[in-house]
């Protein structure tokens, strides 16, 4: 018991290593996962829209371009990416992993981004559209005013998954090789780890992926709520109620 | 085949048994087990290794999908000598001086490095190997020396000698981390570092087969060399591998594996470096023990 205690919780090697999580990974991490979100939101409502769309040479690409990104491991899709480009010649970040790694991330994010807005628009009843178009709404303010608003509220929660998803796999982007000052939370946890073959630094690098992910989760599902419901209406008390209230007390 | 092993189990557990029952032969036969059941396998009478399989010429899975290298057979020698079934199984480097230290394996091998470090958490034999540190660099490269280095972004596997030796020394680059050798080479291929500082042997294999060159070499002074990772309480074993190293360095076994695996190195300064070394700790201490 001892030993797994050592090996799991060692409170010296994790307090050694929490500056460094915290100062240096949490911040690459958020960069990371923050910026391939940005793109996976953007890139996954334009997919999701050829998704619906009943041309054929929108919706097919769109298809094969979900069931492709979607179909690989993460690992894989990074490492084709951000190998394969800077191989071909193409290098327009320069040198560093990022913006490979950023790229890489945002398009898989987008394929189920695209899988998840497509759902939650097509969720909405096709009467909101109809309605739109009869009060004379062309087809893609229809879309873009009434029916795609509230189809994203409704995925909201979703959303948030995919984003707590992006966050765990920006641990990947290290294949592509990560300077000192790029190293996210796995990285640095892991390279302790090796250096020490003790397994606490990447305990404490969990337990830094936990501060980030557990209360996103529930402010989501708190906006959530507060979405379907709107706010909670303050109920006032009438006066004339109070005052009988309080005389029945005394009496 | 299952089944035949159980019998012959069975059948070795009732000869035992008889023998220490009734034989004036018992004693010797108990001593020599118990010689084997000090070892504290986690399984008795069969070390377990684990080895990081993406490790050749050292460790490595061959086309009928059996281990093969150096530390796999030198492993494989000194199991022999010591009485003991090998039973192999191949892990990420990550977990694997983990799983020693809880116990999961008895020992592992992969041209490990013995570190102070690591040895907070598992035990070292003596050395089996010292590798030189090859900076590779596109044939086309200017750079030849540590001060070309300068300002350049220089790869490295993480927690590796060679990561540690960088740090000391390429103070002026611009150190990029990788998991592993395969996914830095093709960092160098693709242009995104400018050297990639590998073990020589992988080194070698590269200069064989792509379009780039060593453009220098390094020893760090004070390495201690790859050596066997063993549980930290397993003091009787570890006495007894040493002693088998000794053996198999004096007897010219060492010299036989070595030359059969590491095609791309000369042999004799690791003969100098080993000799020097056990030579230097006739104990089984070492130094900073």
């Amino acid at each position: 018991m001892n030993d797994f205690i050592n090996m799991f919780f060692n409170i010296e090697l994790i307090t050694k290593v929490l500056p460094d999580l915290v100062g240096v990974g949490l911040m690459n991490t958020l960069i990371l996962a923050v910026s391939a979100t940005a793109i996976a939101l953007a890139f996954g409502i334009v997919i999701a829209m050829a998704l619906i769309s009943r041309h054929r040479w929108l919706n097919w690409p769109a298809r094969i371009y979900v069931d492709l990104l979607r179909g690989l491991p993460v690992i894989l899709t990074i490492f084709l990416i951000g190998q394969g480009l800077p191989y071909m010649g193409v290098q327009p970040f320069g040198p560093s992993a990022y913006p490979y790694g950023i790229i890489s991330l945002g398009l898989i994010g987008a394929a189920y981004m695209a899988e998840i807005f497509r759902s939650g628009i097509q969720s909405i009843h096709h009467g909101q559209l109809e309605a739109a178009r009869a009060l004379g709404m062309p087809y893609t303010t229809s879309m873009a005013m009434i029916v795609v608003p509230q189809g994203i509220r409704n995925v909201f929660p979703a959303l948030t998954n995919q984003f707590i998803g992006i966050v765990k796999d920006t641990s990947l982007v290290y294949v592509l090789g990560l300077a000192v000052g790029e190293r996210e939370l796995y990285r640095i946890g892991q390279d302790m780890s090796q250096r020490v073959g003790n397994l606490s630094p990447l305990v404490a690098a969990g337990i830094v992926y936990l501060i980030i992910t557990v209360p996103l989760t529930y402010y989501v599902n708190w906006l959530d709520n507060r979405l379907r419901t709107g706010r909670v209406p303050v109920i006032v008390e009438e006066p004339a109620t109070k005052a009988i209230a309080s005389e029945g007390a005394k009496a | 085949m299952q089944r035949s092993k159980y019998v012959a189990i069975a059948f070795t557990a009732v000869a035992a048994l008889t023998l220490s029952a009734c034989s004036s032969a018992a004693p010797e036969t108990s001593a020599s087990n118990s010689a084997t059941a000090d070892y504290e396998l986690a399984k008795a009478g069969t070390l377990q290794l684990l080895v990081n399989s993406d490790a050749a010429p050292f460790a490595s899975v061959n086309d009928d999908g059996e281990f093969e290298g150096f530390d796999v057979q030198m492993l494989t020698e000194i199991t022999d000598r010591l009485g003991l079934q090998l039973d192999i199984k191949t892990q990420e480097f990550d977990t694997i001086l983990p799983s020693v230290a809880v116990g999961q394996a008895d020992a592992a091998a992969s041209s490990i490095a013995d570190t102070d470090e690591r040895r907070e958490t598992v035990s070292f034999s003596l050395p089996t190997y010292t590798g030189v540190m090859s900076i590779t660099v596109p044939t086309e490269s200017k750079i030849e020396d540590a001060k070309d280095l300068d300002g350049k972004r220089v790869g490295v596997k993480s927690a590796s000698r060679n990561a540690e030796y960088a740090e000391q020394y390429f103070t002026d680059s611009e150190i990029i981390y990788f998991p592993a050798e395969a996914p830095m080479f093709n960092a160098l291929e693709g242009g995104t570092i400018d050297a990639g500082f590998f073990d020589g042997q992988a080194a070698d294999k590269y200069v064989q087969q792509y379009e780039v060159k060593v453009a220098f070499s390094a020893v760090n002074d004070d390495n201690r060399g790859a050596a066997i990772v063993l549980r930290p309480e397993s003091d009787k074993l570890r006495a007894d591998i040493n002693k088998t190293l000794r053996e198999m360095l004096a007897d010219g076994t060492y010299e036989e594996i070595f030359t059969k695996w590491v095609t791309t190195e000369d042999v004799q300064p690791q003969l100098d470096f080993l000799s020097g070394y056990y030579e230097k700790f006739p104990k089984d201490s070492y130094p900073n023990d």
